[in-house]
């Protein structure tokens, strides 16, 4: 049992901490706590989608930011989807990128776009290598894939009682501050490792 | 305003409302549009996760056909730049179709002037990109929230 609380652990620090470098934001948040028992892989195969995406988009545009004459609108356009994608998984760094690169391409800077798209590029690597092993750390566990998730946030803080979803499910509907919820769910949990360290709660 | 007024078209057919929490016996019916994947993909996800029946649509064209073959829904979320037909063009066609559905503006463009410009295309609300659950609280009828 103490090993399963070890790797629980360690998948909520690990999230908190990209969450803390802004890597991720309240949004990712969000689609762990859509998943469910009917839909155990729904993140996986969101950000899975993201990553073909992203990576069609990154390669038009170099592509088109190595053109004679430049195309700044279709460079637009692909930068817009971008940011939309981001946005949706929660990989705020790249959405910020995004608006910057959008500003260049409205200026007309090819400088400007061509240090974008390598800033998007970074960024974009770094969160694609955090997602990475963050579900090959939540693979580890094995079978109830979609529980180790929906534990990183409520069930963390109730003392692993959450397992049920349609409790947790109704306790973020009702508050509906989601941001608001995570920050104080992660002060519990955090409570919650301090007391353990100390050698209060025996699990 | 944003009420709903969609009783009538109403869709009781879909079979998995008890698979959620909440133990509405009515399901609205949703209609995406959106040019990208991954977008798609998470509206669905989150319509669905509150007992939403969805139906996605890659462009303004591809919504508007659906409703010229007879399709109606509760709800369109309708994204803003797309190809082929945008969003305020699809809404205004709707519109002028005689759609009465509720349609919300969905765009990761976040000037006011931009969501004022979208609205007066015909929508009945307006959010930024991403949606979010407490978004969704936003433009849904109030007995949707317990």
């Amino acid at each position: 049992m103490d090993s399963v609380i070890q790797l629980q652990r360690q998948l909520v620090d690990y999230t908190a901490q990209l969450f803390n470098e802004g890597i991720l934001d309240d949004q990712f948040n969000q689609l762990q706590q859509l998943q469910d028992e009917s839909n155990p892989d729904f993140v996986v195969e969101v950000v899975t989608l993201f990553f073909e995406d992203s990576e069609r988009l990154l390669n038009e545009l170099a592509k088109a930011l190595e053109q004679q004459s430049v195309d700044y609108r279709k460079i637009d356009a692909h930068v817009h989807q971008l940011k939309g994608s981001s946005s949706s998984i929660g990989a705020q760094r790249v959405q910020k990128v995004c608006i910057a690169f959008r500003n260049c391409c409205e200026d007309r800077n090819i400088e400007g776009c061509q240090k974008c798209l390598q800033q998007v590029k970074h960024e974009y690597s770094l969160v694609k290598t955090k997602l990475e092993t963050l579900f090959k750390v939540r693979g580890k566990k094995g079978k109830n894939k979609s529980n180790l998730f929906r534990m990183n946030t409520v069930a963390q803080a109730t003392d692993f009682c959450l397992y049920d979803r349609s409790l947790s499910r109704r306790f973020w509907q009702q508050e509906g501050q989601f941001l608001g919820q995570y920050n104080k769910v992660k002060t519990i949990a955090e409570d919650h490792s301090q007391r353990k360290q100390n050698g209060i709660l025996d699990m | 305003m944003c009420s709903l007024q969609s009783s009538t078209m109403r869709n009781h057919a879909m079979g998995d409302g008890g698979d959620k929490d909440n133990g509405r016996s009515n399901s609205f019916s949703v209609l995406v549009v959106d040019d990208d994947t991954v977008v798609r993909m998470v509206h669905r996800m989150l319509m669905t996760s509150i007992g939403l029946e969805v139906q996605e649509v890659k462009n303004g064209k591809e919504a508007v056909d659906l409703h010229h073959a007879g399709a109606s829904f509760d709800l369109i979320l309708m994204d803003m730049e797309m190809p082929i037909m945008n969003g305020p063009a699809a809404t205004r066609e709707l519109r002028a179709m005689g759609v009465k559905s509720n349609i919300v503006g969905v765009t990761s463009r976040t000037s006011e002037s931009v969501h004022k410009d979208f609205m007066e295309a015909g929508l009945n609300h307006c959010v930024a990109k991403p949606l979010t659950i407490e978004k969704i609280d936003s433009f849904l009828p109030d007995s949707n929230n317990n």
